[in-house]
């Protein structure tokens, strides 16, 4: 079941996890030997977006399809440290403060970049292997009413998790698909309520190792 | 240690300790009449944080109603602030305006003068005769210590006269040329005639039943007499005369002049003919020939007694207009209006810094018609007359009075053959012409009826706006479009929203700031091309 309440006990719960696993990873990472294969990998993928939010699904109904560009660096044969450009725009009309006969409503859109800065855990070697990631992410989103023109923009913090499969296609070629969770704060929203543009995605996406 | 001796060890502290309580509270109760300086927009909002009220704003000081315990911290902002009288007391206090070094006569009990300013005294009175202690010429004007001044009638507000249309000469030429020398006369003569109209006489009663009946006599006109008492035991009546408005009734300009006199033997003879007789034959007059004409705003034209004795009638009046919530745009005072002197033939307009537009729009719509000089004066010490009472619930307001000293003044020679009709005829030309161009003349074509607005919010995430339905009747006649205007504030600045004259009798106003409240009128223009006076204005975010 999809939950659309604010509270935002997993993102929580993913800078924990962050918290307490990366440097005792890096620790062992330090420790380990060198990992086979590329240390460097990059990685693209797409997939659908669903705002958490009621508030900003009742204004933005129309399907979104994030794309996010990912660069990385193995540190460990099953651990990734990664950087990442995640682009979501989200298309829709404007909603009314109260039904009224003969309302007018404009036609808006909301872009979201967000820059993330995460880690990756993948359990086994295996040609199927199941993934976990966690990361921050920093937002900068910015709304317009293109009629006007009229437009706001804005940056936030945030966080996120992952979860996954990854599917080895060649020696450094993988396919991912994930389940994203993201908690990215907008600020105060007009209608004087704290806005969350953060949602679950579902992605699809290959990983290539570069060097 | 026994019960008893710790009974009283503890009795005496707890003693002393009541007695310290019970006398702060009493000083900390005690309310005082201050005079604090300098009177400024900053020192009035200083007195307010201080728990302050301004009661009287004169031009170099205020006086202030405040607690004892309010004294230092009025002192700590660095104002000036003497202790000048009681208002718990038994005592009353009227303003009086003398240019004597000594206005009054003998040291007895029972009355206090202060001086405030040049001119300006504070008396602090507990006998009731007081007036016969009083040395001609002066004025009084009674404080009412129990009420505070609005806000409007200290700070800068925004002009009315943004809301008038331009001044539209061919309206108001017909009704100035109607105005007749020959009924000045007869009018100033038949208030004479009564030989005293000292308020609380019974010719006093007799000169408002002969005001009233005048009123009643003009179709149009909605007559009654407003009865009040003062100091206790007094009685008299303001006599009103309403001209109600076709477009926007709910905005008054009203016109006033005080109807009783005042003399040396006032109970016997006074017969006030300058003072005010020609100001309440101008009165007459200007009901006569207005209510013969049609006007968007309504139009009262206002009588007014006991303002000799210290602007009683116009307090009554002011006070309930204000509490009753009455929108009235700006007060017209005539009060001597007919005793030009020799030399200047100069008709003073006296304004307080609220009532400088009034003042200016004044002069602007008489000047076309009268040959006599306006000289606008705005000094807030001058309140000695019946616009000061409407000053003080903050409405604009401004006196019109001869600028010359008459020697009759208060006297039983203020007679009609002292008095220059001429002068009079121009005066009240000049005022009619300036209540005609406030209360809008209803031109061709008619302005357009039954505006509504109905506003909605749309919203996205971060940002919402407004849009505004506007919809009306059609205009009467013959009508080639439409105009409409916005404001952001009530009777504001408006801006006109269509380039050319709309057909539709509806108009959508787009993208407004969600939280700002929008006012619109709307006109209509005829195939020449001529507009109408605005609509009734109506608020985006009100039930209409």
């Amino acid at each position: 079941m999809i939950r659309t309440t604010e509270k935002k006990p997993l993102p929580a719960a993913a800078l924990l996890l962050s918290a307490l696993l990366l440097p005792t990873l890096a620790a062992r990472t330090m420790a380990a030997p060198r990992p086979e294969g590329s240390q460097l990998f990059a990685a693209v993928s797409a997939g659908y977006f669903h705002p958490l939010s009621g508030e900003v699904r009742a204004i933005y109904d129309r399907p979104a399809w994030p794309l996010e560009l990912q660069l990385g660096w193995r540190v460990q044969p099953r651990l990734d440290l990664y950087a990442a450009a995640r682009f979501l725009q989200l298309e829709g009309k404007t909603i009314l403060g109260a039904t009224q006969e003969s309302a007018e409503s404009y036609s808006v859109r909301l872009q979201l970049l967000a820059l993330r800065l995460g880690a990756g855990f993948c359990a086994g070697n295996g040609p199927i292997s199941p993934c976990l990631g966690a990361g921050i992410q920093y937002g900068f989103f910015k709304e317009e009413w293109p009629a006007v023109p009229l437009k706001t923009n804005g940056g936030r913090a945030g966080v996120f998790a992952a979860a996954g499969v990854r599917l080895r296609l060649a020696r450094s070629l993988h396919l991912v698909t994930l389940m994203d969770y993201s908690f990215q704060p907008g600020g105060l929203g007009s209608r004087g309520k704290q806005v969350n543009l953060g949602g679950l995605s579902l992605t699809l996406g290959v990983r290539a190792g570069i060097l | 240690m026994k019960p008893w001796k710790m009974s009283r060890r503890c009795l005496a502290p707890i003693l002393i300790l009541a007695l310290v309580l019970a006398a702060q509270a009493v000083v900390g109760e005690n309310l005082l009449l201050l005079k604090v300086s300098p009177a400024s927009p900053r020192v009035v909002d200083a007195v307010a944080a201080a728990g302050g009220r301004v009661v009287q704003e004169l031009n170099t000081c205020l006086l202030v109603r405040a607690k004892a315990t309010d004294l230092p911290r009025l002192r700590g902002a660095g104002l000036a602030c003497e202790a000048v009288g009681d208002p718990d007391g038994d005592a009353s206090y009227f303003l009086m305006h003398s240019p004597l070094r000594a206005p009054v006569r003998g040291t007895e009990s029972g009355l206090v003068h202060l001086r405030l300013e040049e001119d300006v005294w504070l008396l602090v009175v507990r006998d009731p005769d007081f007036r016969s202690r009083l040395v001609q010429p002066f004025r009084l004007k009674a404080l009412w210590l129990d009420a505070a001044l609005p806000a409007a009638a200290r700070q800068p507000a925004p002009s009315r006269e943004r809301a008038l249309r331009p001044l539209q000469d061919n309206d108001i030429a017909p009704l100035v040329a109607a105005v007749s020398s020959d009924r000045l006369r007869a009018d100033i003569q038949s208030l004479q005639d009564f030989k005293t109209r000292f308020a609380s006489t019974a010719e006093c009663e007799a000169a408002g039943d002969f005001l009233l009946r005048r009123f009643q006599e003009l179709a149009g006109v909605q007559a009654y007499a407003d009865p009040f008492v003062f100091e206790s035991h007094y009685a008299s009546r303001n006599i009103v005369a309403v001209i109600p408005g076709q477009t926007d009734p709910g905005q008054v300009v009203l016109a006033c002049a005080h109807y009783d006199s005042t003399s040396n033997n006032r109970y016997v003879a006074a017969p006030g003919a300058d003072d005010n007789a020609s100001g309440t034959a101008a009165i007459l007059e200007m009901t006569r020939i207005l209510a013969g004409a049609k006007f968007d705003f309504t139009i009262t034209l206002l009588c007014v007694s006991a303002e000799e004795w210290g602007l009683y009638g116009s307090a009554h009046y002011a006070r309930q207009a204000r509490a009753q919530g009455a929108d009235i745009i700006a007060v017209v005072n005539l009060d001597m209006i007919a005793f030009p002197g020799t030399l200047k033939r100069e008709l003073d307009v006296i304004g307080n810094y609220n009532s400088t537009w009034l003042a200016d729009r004044f002069i602007t719509a008489a000047a076309p018609y009268v040959g006599i000089r306006l000289d606008k004066v705005i000094n807030s010490s001058l309140t000695w007359s019946d616009h000061s009472s409407f000053w003080d619930q903050g409405y604009p307001a401004l006196c019109g009075i001869e600028d010359s000293i008459n020697p009759y003044y208060h006297r039983t020679t203020d007679t009609l053959d002292k008095l220059d009709l001429g002068f009079a005829l121009d005066a009240t030309r000049g005022a009619l012409a300036a209540v005609a161009d406030l209360a809008q003349p209803l031109s061709m074509p008619a302005p357009p009826s039954g505006l509504r607005a109905r506003s909605q919010v749309s919203f996205s995430l971060f940002l919402s706006r407004k849009t505004v339905y506007l919809d009306w009747h059609a205009a009467a006649g013959t009508i080639a479009g439409y105009h409409v205007y916005r404001a952001t504030e009530p009777h504001g600045a408006y801006a006109r929203l269509t380039g050319q004259p709309i057909a539709a009798r509806a108009f959508t106003d787009f993208f407004l700031l969600p939280d700002q409240a929008y006012y619109y009128v709307v006109t209509a223009v005829d195939s020449e091309g001529r507009e109408s006076n605005y609509s009734q204005e109506v608020r985006d975010d009100q039930d209409n």
